[in-house]
């Protein structure tokens, strides 16, 4: 009870240090800030029916508690102010995932998330999805054109298999590493963001 | 001695002063602001509370004694405040002495280690002390000043390799001003190098995913040799 909180400000203190990066889950760190919490609101409960109890039999014998019951209190939504900002955190970096690395993600990457954070992520690429296909008549790829393009074409190397590519006109290319490829731009562009391509310019 | 006697300025002040907890939660999920509430600030109990004990870790005593001497976080001991429970005083960095100091040359001051966020707590206390308020925001006005143009000149010039040198002595929001004016001072370069200029990068949590794996990869192999 003297920590006045500390556990929940090493999470948050985590979540400030590394900004990019998914550690995995602090489960027991967790698990010992909802026990610290039910403890104190155990003992708030109790105090309350101990002024109740003074209440109904109007005698003044009861101790001053409003203050104690004050401080737990408060002490109980700093803990959650502190977890939500974890959680929230965690979410943050999770949706630049989907931004950088795109829908499917890799089993290294998946391997610090929890289950409700896998859900999260799915839930989070349909909506982005329903979204980008909303605009317009046809939708737009907001992951698109993040440069305003100068050439339809542009010249790319690979820098790790990728296996057979289909461009649009029915085309197959393999990307073999090391090999270089003169591609269409609005086709190459996520590949080169995930960074399975470089853009080679001259 | 702003703690008038007359009853109805004390209601007044009461008002004020809970108008200002609420906008306590400019952002409730900010993790910077979570931090800067959990910087110590000494405080000095007003009167005798029962059973709060256990926020003085020198004795084993069931109730707080008056005149009791802490350290409590920004957050308790400005709930505490409310409360008319305690008192609080001026940290360190923002005592007379630090005046002086700040008035002579704040830029040499190493504000990380007097208080990581000098700014922010400024502005909390503010807020919680009425009487002080002209002097502190004097203070932080005059400290800014003298430190800006350090901050300015760093961002613009210092190598990117003496960045963690540099910064070192820096404030949390300093620091984020810092980084600002670096990125954007990479940005210009970039712009300026014609062949980089519409070049498709990938993605940096790409990259920085990619050099982790590799340090991982390389660790896992210099074990097992």
């Amino acid at each position: 009870m003297t920590s006045l909180a500390d556990q929940g400000l090493s999470l948050v203190k985590e979540i400030l240090r590394c900004p990019d990066y998914l550690q995995p889950m602090r489960e027991d760190a967790l698990r010992n800030i909802f026990e610290e919490m039910r403890a104190l609101n155990e003992a708030n409960q109790k105090d309350v029916r101990l002024i109740s109890a003074a209440d109904s039999e109007r005698s003044d014998g009861a101790p001053d508690v409003h203050v104690v019951l004050y401080v737990r209190h408060q002490l109980l939504l700093r803990l959650r102010r502190c977890i939500m900002a974890y959680l929230d955190g965690r979410l943050k970096v999770i949706r630049e995932f989907r931004w950088a690395f795109g829908p499917v993600l890799t089993k290294d990457l998946k391997a610090n998330m929890t289950d409700g954070e896998q859900k999260w992520f799915i839930d989070y690429s349909a909506s982005l999805g329903r979204y980008m296909s909303s605009i317009g008549e046809t939708g737009v790829d907001l992951l698109q054109h993040s440069k305003p393009p100068k050439s339809l074409y542009v010249e790319v190397r690979v820098l790790e298999d990728y296996g057979d590519f289909e461009t649009e006109d029915g085309q197959v290319v393999v990307l073999a590493k090391n090999s270089t490829h003169f591609l269409e731009r609005s086709q190459c562009e996520k590949l080169i963001r995930q960074g399975v391509l470089e853009h080679v310019v001259t | 001695m702003h703690r008038s006697l007359n009853q109805s300025s004390l209601e007044e002040s009461r008002i004020r002063r809970s108008a200002r907890t609420v906008c306590e939660f400019e952002e409730y999920f900010s993790c910077d602001e979570i931090l800067m509430l959990s910087e110590r600030t000494p405080v000095v109990v007003s009167k005798e509370v029962s059973r709060l004990g256990f926020l003085d870790p020198s004795s084993d005593e069931e109730n707080l004694k008056k005149n009791t001497k802490l350290e409590l976080p920004l957050w308790l001991a400005k709930h505490l405040y409310n409360m008319y429970c305690v008192d609080i005083q001026l940290p360190e960095a923002f005592s007379s002495y630090s005046v002086n100091v700040m008035r002579a040359d704040s830029s040499i001051v190493d504000l990380k280690r007097l208080q990581p966020n000098y700014y922010q707590v400024g502005r909390q206390l503010m807020a919680l002390l009425p009487a002080e308020a002209q002097q502190i925001s004097d203070l932080l006005v005059t400290t800014y000043k003298g430190r800006f143009r350090k901050i300015f000149d760093c961002a613009q010039n210092a190598d990117i390799k003496e960045t963690d040198k540099v910064t070192s002595s820096f404030d949390n929001e300093e620091r984020a001003m810092f980084f600002e004016g670096q990125k954007v001072q990479l940005d210009l370069q970039r712009w300026r190098d014609r062949s980089q200029r519409n070049k498709i990068n990938t993605a940096d949590l790409v990259v920085n995913h990619r050099k982790r794996k590799r340090e991982a990869l390389r660790e896992t192999n210099s074990s097992t040799a």
